[in-house]
């Protein structure tokens, strides 16, 4: 499903050239669970950036779900995100000045989805998620972990193929992170949704399929 | 999609209660001068009380002599004798009336001094002006000849000299020392250019000055009323083909002789600039442009800057909007579409504060018995006043944002 081959990811100033990750070959199989850890600054976020096609190697190829990407224009990029992948962020980064609902419905705003059919599959999304009586609520008058719900079933809503989930537990407490990462694990398991995680916590890199270690930018296992 | 940008551009508004303070005053105060400028433009352009025909009327008031060498010359409104003699003769318009331009004249009621604005006119005015009359008549062709003594005068002349709402039909008013018969009364005029107000008018034969001497230039301006409006240019072919024709008696120290029929959009545009110049109207519209637009850069620079930090703040949510799927495009539509939101709220304020502002101008008589209303033409012109403001002051900081690196917008960092 996730193909990175030979991917480097070089940081360039006038000054200084920070080499974030060097020469990383992973293969993410379909309804794979996979977690990523390493030490702070290793690469882990950038490595999930690069498969979320947020941002560019340096050189090597990423291919996601059979498809290579120096061809795509900014709206093809931007579609392919759309329909494939979905995103979970440590800091939720919900729009503070829309409603739950109205959150979780923003991926099938730029899917030409009409109203109604997304305040349905927004609602189905919080269900499961567990939030389905927040909907009207804001995020601001929500806890860490149920904003981290509220993201899940953001990023859940358009039934994408693969998650990419950054430190999704970082900010919770260990219920609240439990919680949230049990989702996941449902996800995963029901839904046959491939994911990857990138997470500091060891407890939970041991409840996925497969843990995988970088450090210095370098795949170390 | 388009609700949801105007819940966002709502919530925006509200998050930065200064900064929408800021912005809303900066575009309603602007808006609101366009729209009073254009609003008073459009009253002197458009046909309005009593002068229903104003877009088919041309207005000869300016001549201009010079002797041979063009060293010497004289600016001013027409002589009688000139238009009289050779305006009046003119075959292209239905009809040809002449007015004098304003004389204050004192009189004097129970001891009080009252100065009443006097107009001498011919009958013909008459009938290309169209004045409510709440008693009485015009004069007549057959009042001239006789060389009657009959006035016209407004309801306020009325109420000043004889008493509020009196029947005043066939008596007599005194003014400049000369007595009157009034003859008709008419709903007080607007004195907006071209300024068809007086608070008395009598016939023209009635003044004291010799208007048989051969003046070409004086106090009096005709009015031609072209059959149609396409016939306007006729009509003003044919006054030139007159004027050039004219030959000035050698013994007149200024001979050469040049002079003018105006429609009222270059009467308004000979306002602004003194000399009689053939660009007179598109020197006067593009000032009137070019100083609107400035009188926009202001605000609209300021919108740009109160923008772009609006952005920075607004970093992460580009950065998760263009990660689940929007395109650069997307977001820079959203972003307009947001400030013409804002613009058109702005535009809303500009509209009741224009509407305000032209109650007090006509309330306080800068502009007396002037009906000034915001119709439909000049809401739409506001409309797009503000549509086009919006845009102006969003494409800048809509292109800046679409071009954010989509991982720097995550984490908040702009460059």
């Amino acid at each position: 499903m996730i193909h990175l081959q030979n991917v480097e990811k070089v940081y360039q100033t006038k000054t200084i050239e920070t080499v974030a990750l060097n020469n990383i070959n992973l293969e993410v199989g379909k309804s794979e669970f996979v977690s990523v850890m390493g030490p702070s600054g290793c690469g882990k976020s950038t490595m999930l950036n690069i498969m979320g096609l947020l941002d560019l190697p340096s050189d090597g190829k990423v291919m996601i779900d059979g498809q290579t990407f120096e061809a795509y224009s900014d709206k093809a990029l931007a579609q392919f995100r759309n329909q494939t992948l979905g995103f979970i962020f440590q800091s939720y980064h919900l729009i503070n000045d829309l409603s739950v609902i109205d959150n979780v419905e923003l991926p099938l705003l730029y899917r030409n989805v009409n109203r109604k059919e997304r305040k349905r599959l927004a609602s189905e999304a919080l269900e499961k998620v567990g939030l389905g009586n927040r909907m009207k609520h804001f995020p601001t008058q929500l806890s860490g972990g149920q904003k981290q719900r509220v993201a899940i079933a953001r990023a859940i809503v358009g039934k994408p193929k693969i998650i990419l989930a950054d430190e999704p537990t970082g900010n919770l407490d260990s219920v609240m992170g439990n919680e949230v990462m049990d989702i996941l694990l449902k996800l995963n398991e029901i839904d046959d949704t491939t994911i990857v995680m990138v997470t500091h916590d060891e407890t939970m890199a041991r409840k996925t399929h497969r843990l995988v270690r970088l450090f210095d930018g370098t795949q170390v296992n | 999609m388009l609700r949801n940008y105007i819940k966002i551009a709502w919530k925006v508004l509200g998050r930065n209660k200064f900064f929408t303070f800021v912005s809303l005053f900066g575009i309603s105060f602007t808006l609101a001068v366009l729209i009073v400028v254009i609003s008073l433009l459009d009253n002197m352009l458009q046909p309005s009380y009593p002068e229903p025909d104003r877009d088919r009327t041309l207005y000869v008031n300016r001549v201009r002599m010079q002797n041979a060498e063009k060293t010497s010359t004289s600016i001013s409104s027409a002589g009688f004798y000139f238009l009289n003699e050779y305006v009046k003769e003119l075959k292209t318009p239905e009809k040809i009336g002449i007015i004098s331009n304003g004389t204050t004249t004192n009189t004097f009621v129970k001891n009080r001094k009252l100065q009443l604005e006097l107009k001498y006119t011919d009958d013909v005015i008459w009938e290309i002006y169209d004045h409510d009359f709440v008693e009485g008549k015009a004069y007549n062709a057959a009042n001239i000849a006789n060389n009657d003594y009959v006035a016209v005068i407004t309801e306020e002349t009325r109420d000043d000299y004889f008493g509020e709402n009196q029947q005043v039909v066939g008596q007599t008013i005194v003014t400049d020392n000369t007595a009157y018969r009034v003859i008709g009364v008419v709903k007080n005029i607007p004195n907006m250019p071209p300024d068809p107000a007086a608070d008395i008018f009598v016939p023209y034969n009635t003044s004291k000055l010799d208007l048989t001497q051969r003046q070409f230039l004086g106090g009096y301006t005709a009015l031609l009323l072209a059959p149609t409006k396409d016939q306007m240019e006729e009509v003003q072919e044919e006054f030139q083909a007159m004027v050039s024709k004219i030959e000035v008696p050698a013994d007149q120290h200024l001979s050469v002789l040049e002079a003018w029929a105006f429609s009222q959009k270059e009467l308004i545009s000979q306002l602004a600039s003194r000399n009689a110049d053939d660009n007179a109207v598109l020197i006067f519209f593009s000032i009137l442009i070019g100083g609107m637009l400035l009188f926009m850069l202001l605000p609209t620079l300021n919108l740009v800057n109160i923008n772009v930090s609006r952005i920075m703040e607004r970093a992460s949510e580009i950065g998760v909007r263009k990660a689940f799927g929007a395109t650069s495009n997307t977001l820079a539509i959203q972003f307009i579409v947001e400030n013409i939101i804002l613009t058109l709220i702005g535009g809303l304020i500009g509209l009741g504060l224009a509407f305000l502002i032209l109650q007090l101008i006509q309330n306080m008589n800068m502009l007396a018995y002037t009906q000034f209303t915001i119709n439909l033409k000049v809401f739409l012109i506001a409309i797009l006043l503000c549509v086009f403001f919006g845009f102006l002051s969003g494409v800048l900081p809509a292109i800046r944002m679409s071009r954010m690196q989509i991982v720097n917008a995550i984490k908040g960092e702009i460059k």
